[in-house]
């Protein structure tokens, strides 16, 4: 019997929570890091986890230096799209890169830092066993 | 003051009550470099800016000298070791490094002036970090302020100052005058 693949949503646009985690210290003190756009990012826009526990989402990076949450339907309010590409991977779209508009992709960023939540912050190496 | 350099170098005596200001030039300079190593060594030892800050204090009002100042020697300290630190994502460039060393000491001394007795507002501590790509990243914090200073891991990359307040935000052109511009607007 095949697994039945799920039906995505165009978008998240409820209130789903959408995890972004921090790679570094500087990051960690400065949040507005967190959601600058990446160069590997540039294609797909900026990545964030959803419908997973937020242990689950730190743990793809070692170390971790912390995690934020925002909520899909605060970030479609400021003009940004949430697509999901898996049951629990999504990108927000629309999100210009540094090199390309370095005004808006700090705005941008800065409007993500202040809508989002530590969940948790601090040096953590990934869990084992 | 245990064990400080600087009571080795031949200082002329003070006058009672006043300032020493009777030192040429090379002994001026001999003495600033051996404090900002002094200082730097003390800064790397403890962690402590609130006890360099206290020593540097005591220093300039006993021998009427102004001296760096402790937050440009702090930035050039972080951005020393950024290089080294376990806390990057990628190591930076050497363009981006020594850009960043030319441009943010320059700026820092034009914003903040050589004497360091005058009370002119000292930026925050800046977030020293690196991107992926090896550029360097440096930014501020001061209440609603935000002032951020890419510096690109080659030449044909784009490097900028970002600077935000509000409603109110811009990306320019890095160089040492809008660094600086940008850092006196964050202090004021």
């Amino acid at each position: 019997m095949t697994e039945a693949v799920p039906v995505l949503p165009p978008e998240l646009i409820g209130d789903e929570t959408l995890f972004r985690a921090l790679r570094t210290r500087a990051q960690q003190q400065d949040k507005r890091r967190a959601f600058l756009l990446r160069a590997n990012e540039r294609e797909e826009g900026l990545s964030v986890r959803y419908n997973c526990t937020g242990d689950e989402c730190e743990n793809e990076l070692e170390p971790s230096y912390g995690l934020l949450s925002v909520v899909a339907r605060r970030v479609k309010g400021i003009g940004l799209r949430v697509v999901p590409d898996s049951a629990t991977h999504a990108n927000i779209k629309d999100v210009p890169y540094q090199g390309d508009d370095a005004d808006r992709a700090f705005s941008i960023a800065g409007q993500l830092s202040s809508l989002a939540t530590t969940i948790r912050e601090g040096l953590r190496h990934r869990e084992t066993g | 003051m245990a064990a400080c350099p600087i009571f080795d170098i031949d200082l002329a005596p003070r006058s009672a009550g006043a300032a020493n200001k009777s030192l040429n030039a090379e002994s001026h300079l001999m003495w600033t470099e051996a404090m900002n190593r002094y200082l730097a060594d003390r800064l790397q030892e403890r962690g402590n800016v609130v006890e360099v800050e206290h020593t540097l204090g005591a220093l300039e009002q006993a021998s009427g000298m102004a001296l760096l100042p402790l937050p440009v020697l702090l930035v050039q300290r972080q951005l020393d070791t950024l290089p080294e630190s376990e806390d990057i994502e990628a190591r930076p460039s050497a363009f981006a490094l020594s850009q960043a060393q030319r441009v943010v000491i320059s700026a820092y001394m034009a914003a903040l002036g050589r004497e360091s007795r005058t009370r002119v507002p000292r930026p925050p501590g800046p977030v020293v970090g690196t991107d992926e790509l090896g550029g360097i990243l440096i930014s501020w914090i001061h209440g609603n302020k935000y002032v951020a200073a890419k510096f690109a891991p080659s030449p044909d990359l784009l490097s900028f100052v970002y600077f935000e307040e509000g409603l109110n935000h811009q990306a320019l052109d890095l160089n040492e005058q809008t660094l600086a511009e940008k850092l006196r607007w964050l202090s004021a």
